[in-house]
């Protein structure tokens, strides 16, 4: 099987399967712009993804290769994050620092199913929730003065979904 | 925000990752999330995502309301105040305004000059929806549209359930707008248009001059058709309900000579559906003659005096979807010499046909038909032989009350391409006297339909391949 190399932001070389590797647009792009041929010792420099994370990123990349192709959204989407498997569910038990790390990777590397799915477990730990109990699960900060807060909340009883 | 984002991972994430978590969040829960801090806030409304949202007002002469609180008279001016200070730039704007009082108007009056130029320039969609004497709000409404440069799609409905009386305006209104695609207008005629960009128009109006809301409303008649509307794609025309009883007696003195020309320069018109009672043969002809890219027509009520007429469709090459709910002619209506290759879906309502003129329609794959009793065996007949590509066929059986719908059952099964079978109204009985099987049908749905036994058995021993027997809008007894 064809493989290339992938290197991590601080030096570690990936040996990959081609296949597995071309579930990122941006490495499929990058392989066809620069004329890449399989088996060519060249190495893809990844600068924004560290090796703790790659590994992941191929971790979910080797086990959802055989997924079909993800259609392209219609209109008639619904908003549900209750569909996530049980082996993503397990893969995403990581610590939050992770999670956003991942989802920077999955967003530079332009994979559209990880993306989707990570982007779902934030959501879940979002809905239902008050301000102040989002603001404790991610340790923000709540830099509205009351006034600023009282106008966001006044403003928003006018606000519907389109 | 250095020291924010070191202690607060979630942050790191770029504006366009934030948007796809809160794409996923119900609108309590996104309204929750722009609570916590300003930066989430911003990006919430900020003017790529509060696409996603409308400011939404809606008064009634008593108090304001919106989905989340009820708020006396004097939180009107809270509001007004509210909406000058807010940073938001809604793309989309719906304003409800109920019974008539003095305090609706002031109210509209002071809500609407509270939104800037700014705000205005942002809207895309303007809904407004007036249960009360309109007065001067509408008149504001389109004196402001010409200032709204995105504005694409304005709907306004005037009266409550626009079967009232209204005062008439006593200035001319004149809607312009150089963006506008599309503009819904129920009881309410400004008394000129001037919108070059414009591809669909839905407009209902009552009968009854008084209901309608215009200043020219002696010509209301002919208003409508006096548009230049050469670039429209899709056109509505329909009555409220409530008007049907006034059609025999508001009836004017039939001059179509000005509904003729307004047809015949919609040359670039896809779509027309006409929800009139009855639509003349001269009108039809202008339709068929001018409004050649159509894919699709509606005619309530076709009254023809040439039973041959239908053979003006062949005039229509691009014709996919017909629709017509009543045939008013003086015999079989006929489809002979008719051209049709194209036709894909059709829907034929009250009429009586001459059946073997079906042959042109062999491109039809999906017929709606309303049976009526005297012609089932023929029409069945018919459709079995000579549309071969039909695959989905809906029957209304209302038309035979006191009939038996076993006279239909025993033909199905001449209908050897249909896989998709509705019945629509009938009362069907446990039947003893077996019917032939149909054995190609996949799906069977009834609709409105009074059912004999849940078990149905003799539905399987007719229907033995089915893969969805659809019961679920029916009457079982």
């Amino acid at each position: 099987m064809p493989t290339i190399k992938l290197q991590s932001s601080d030096g570690e070389v990936f040996d990959t399967d081609v296949q597995i590797a071309k579930c990122s647009g941006t490495i499929k792009t990058m392989l066809e712009d620069l004329g890449m041929d399989e088996g060519d010792d060249e190495v893809v420099p990844l600068p924004n993804v560290n090796s703790a994370i790659l590994r992941k990123v191929l971790q979910w990349a080797t086990f959802h290769k055989d997924d079909p192709i993800p259609v392209e959204d219609d209109d008639s989407k619904e908003k549900r994050t209750d569909d996530i498997s049980s082996w993503d569910a397990d893969f995403l038990k990581v610590d939050q620092g992770t999670l956003f790390e991942l989802i920077l990777a999955a967003n530079y590397l332009d994979i559209k199913g990880l993306l989707d799915v990570t982007c779902k477990t934030v959501a879940n730990m979002i809905k239902g929730k008050t301000p102040e109990e989002i603001r404790k699960t991610f340790n923000i900060k709540n830099d509205f003065t009351p006034a600023e807060e009282e106008q966001v909340r006044k403003e928003n009883e006018w606000c519907e979904e389109k | 925000m250095g020291s924010q984002q070191r202690t607060c991972p979630i942050n790191l994430l770029p504006f366009e990752v934030l948007c796809k978590i809160f794409d996923q969040l119900d609108l309590r829960s996104v309204k929750s999330a722009s609570l916590t801090c300003q930066r989430w806030e911003q990006i919430i409304f900020s003017n790529l995502y509060i696409k996603r949202f409308a400011l939404y007002v809606a008064c009634s002469g008593r108090s304001i309301s919106s989905s989340t609180s009820t708020i006396g008279k004097h939180e009107m001016k809270h509001l007004a105040r509210l909406i000058k200070a807010s940073k938001r730039c809604y793309p989309n704007l719906t304003l409800e305004f109920d019974r008539r009082s003095e305090f609706t108007d002031h109210a509209f009056h002071m809500l609407f000059e509270s939104l800037s130029y700014q705000k205005l320039d942002h809207l895309v969609v303007l809904k407004l929806v007036l249960k009360a004497d309109p007065d001067l709000m509408v008149m504001m409404v389109v004196n402001a549209v010409p200032e709204m440069s995105r504005l694409a799609s304005l709907h306004i409905t005037l009266g409550c359930g626009y079967g009232v009386a209204m005062s008439q305006p006593e200035f001319h209104m004149d809607l312009k707008s150089a963006s506008l695609r599309h503009l819904e207008l129920k009881a309410f005629l400004p008394d000129s248009m001037n919108l070059p960009s414009l591809k669909s128009l839905e407009v209902s109006l009552h009968l009854k001059a008084d209901m309608i809301y215009g200043h020219s409303l002696r010509q209301r008649d002919e208003m409508p058709y006096s548009l230049q509307l050469d670039r429209l794609e899709e056109l509505t025309f329909s009555q409220p309900p409530s008007c049907v009883k006034w059609h025999p007696s508001t009836q004017k003195t039939n001059r179509p000579g000005y509904k003729f020309r307004f047809y015949q320069q919609l040359t670039g018109l896809k779509k027309l559906h006409l929800f009139e009672n009855k639509t003349p043969e001269n009108i039809f002809l202008a339709i068929c003659d001018s409004c050649t890219c159509l894919t699709e027509l509606w005619i309530e009520g076709l009254q023809i005096l040439d039973p041959n007429a239908p053979r003006h469709l062949t005039k229509l090459p691009f014709l996919r979807r017909l629709t017509v709910n009543e045939f008013i002619a003086p015999s079989r209506i006929s489809f002979q010499s008719a051209h049709l290759p194209n036709l894909e879906h059709l829907q034929l309502g009250r009429g009586t046909f001459a059946y073997d003129s079906f042959r042109v329609l062999g491109a039809v794959k999906s017929l709606q038909l309303l049976v009526s009793a005297k012609h089932v065996e023929e029409s069945m007949r018919a459709i079995a032989q000579h549309m071969h590509n039909l695959t989905v066929l809906i029957l209304n059986l209302d038309a035979m009350p006191d009939c038996d719908p076993l006279l239909v059952l025993q033909s199905l099964h001449l209908l050897t391409t249909v896989r998709e079978l509705v019945l629509e109204g009938g009362n069907f009985h446990q039947y003893t006297y077996q019917p032939k099987p149909m054995p190609e049908l996949q799906k069977l749905r009834f609709r409105d339909c009074r059912l004999h036994s849940r078990e149905l058995p003799w539905l399987r021993r007719m229907f033995p391949n089915l893969t969805v027997l659809d019961t679920r809008q029916c009457q079982f007894i």
